[in-house]
């Protein structure tokens, strides 16, 4: 079992100023301070690609960890995008959440086989642990996304998403989309566990779930569309 | 045109050469860097290369001995006719050696490399950037340069050097059967002189040229690929460009080697 490492108690994760995302259709800006193990809703489609500074925002700054993008280095950016998990809203068209030529788990696997000094069997390991925890019994599908259900999909991304072996932010979009209703408790379990180990969560979706069901409470929560 | 308009062509195409050439430079020694660094192998990486291997190098085979066969056949008829109207037959051996194995292999490693592997690779990169695939890849903090390139462009200089030296025998195996049938030239004192006439300057150029012009094939493809942005349309645009700058880049490779080796 891997210990999460995340963000100290207290300390700024997220700080979007004036931020609008080219998905959302709200005309208002979003000012949002995100600390460790604190939860923001926001309403709308995907905003990873900006929040990760993927791509050019139509306005405002986003500081991950007190810095934009612009200002780290290249190895810089890519360690802390490694501190990040995603899961990518699937019905996103020109957002891809798998890679198509790599099979599910590959895909799965990816991120964390970059981190130095992980050893592909504790990726595994961890990787497995979850998937029996989200119910994917066999294991992460083996096929490509193309030929595999919706349901073991979005679970496949969410064990992607809680791979990483220090998670300081949690971006979630449409987390809920397709999946068993059996699983989602389970991934609930998870985020509660992840924040209270410090990581900071985004989940942005069309319609907010019923958070209160859910037993999570959102610090921010813009519901403007 | 006013001699401004031409100044003003003329260093605008030189601003374009001097720029993809940097690029160029500056992905291959990015793409070196992570070559010699053993922790940059890990899992996907190693399975990328094995994977470019097999598809750019040992698929090609069969298609490379078909075109060694046929080359070695055309290359020494036409040898052995000129030679044998000139009166120096002798010099058989390293006409062949000179033909298949300083030119042609190279070459046609290269040429294969280009028509199976090039367009494969850009397409593939280029309908990843387009659907938003690379952009899932960077959110994880990969480095596209040691992920996507680095091993593309490794596999493919393996194969292509491995694809010359296939060549080379397919061709030098088709001359003998060819000389079999047509003449009475013994083949024994042949494959000496051919092998005898091989300077190391030879195989330096063999094994450079393949290998140095795959892996600036490798480095363009993924170049151009992952340059694509927009619509559908964009990837065969890349295309077209990755194979017109791979043939280019072939010749200036060629046309460096047969400097540096030969002068």
């Amino acid at each position: 079992m891997i210990e999460l490492e995340s963000g100290e108690k207290g300390e700024v994760i997220l700080e979007l100023e004036n931020v609008r995302f080219d998905s959302f259709e709200t005309d208002h800006d979003i000012n949002l301070t995100l600390k460790a193990g604190e939860m923001a809703f926001l309403r709308g489609e995907s905003v990873y690609q900006g929040v990760l500074g993927l791509s050019e925002l139509p306005r405002g700054n986003i500081r991950f960890l007190g810095k934009q993008w612009e200002e780290r280095s290249v190895k810089e950016t890519e360690s802390l995008r490694r501190r990040i998990g995603v899961v990518v809203n699937p019905d996103r068209p020109r957002s891809a959440s798998w890679i198509s030529n790599l099979d599910v788990d590959e895909s799965v696997y990816l991120g964390a086989s970059f981190e130095p000094g992980r050893s592909q069997s504790s990726v595994r390991t961890r990787a497995k642990e979850l998937a029996i925890t989200f119910g994917l019994s066999e294991g992460i599908p083996t096929t490509r996304s193309a030929q595999t259900a919706p349901g073991d999909l979005i679970r496949s991304q969410w064990i992607r998403a809680l791979l990483p072996s220090r998670l300081d932010l949690l971006i979630l979009e449409n987390p809920l989309d397709s999946a068993p209703t059996a699983s989602v408790a389970p991934f609930i379990a998870e985020i509660k566990k992840a924040m209270a180990a410090g990581t900071s969560v985004l989940w942005v979706s069309e319609s907010p779930p019923s958070f209160d069901k859910l037993g999570l409470s959102p610090t921010f929560f813009s519901n403007e569309h | 045109m006013t001699f401004t308009g031409v100044l003003d062509r003329t260093g605008r195409i030189a601003h374009s050469i001097l720029r993809r050439t940097f690029y160029l430079g500056a992905i291959s020694t990015e793409c070196f860097a992570y070559i010699v660094r053993p922790a940059s192998w890990v899992q996907p990486v190693r399975s990328r290369l094995v994977k470019q291997i097999l598809f750019g190098g040992v698929e090609a085979i069969p298609f490379t001995v078909y075109a060694g066969i046929l080359m070695g056949i055309v290359l020494t008829l036409n040898s052995y006719e000129w030679l044998k109207f000139t009166g120096r037959i002798e010099f058989l051996g390293p006409a062949l050696s000179i033909l298949v194995i300083r030119e042609a292999a190279p070459f046609f490693a290269c040429f294969i490399i280009i028509s199976a592997s090039a367009s494969a690779i850009t397409t593939e990169l280029a309908n990843m950037r387009v659907s938003g695939e690379i952009d899932l890849i960077e959110s994880h903090g990969i480095n596209l340069v040691q992920f996507l390139i680095m091993p593309r462009a490794v596999g493919l200089s393996i194969a292509g050097t491995g694809l010359a030296i296939v060549f080379v025998a397919s061709a030098l195996a088709a001359s003998a059967v060819g000389l079999l049938l047509i003449g009475p030239v013994p083949l024994s004192p042949l494959f000496d002189s051919i092998f005898r006439s091989l300077s190391p300057a030879d195989l330096c150029n063999l094994l450079g040229r393949s290998f140095v012009a795959t892996f600036l094939i490798g480095v363009i493809c993924c170049f151009e690929g992952l340059s694509a942005a927009g619509a559908t349309t964009a990837v065969p645009q890349a295309v077209t460009r990755a194979m017109l700058r791979s043939v280019e880049t072939t010749l200036v490779v060629s046309v460096s080697f047969a400097l540096l080796t030969y002068l």
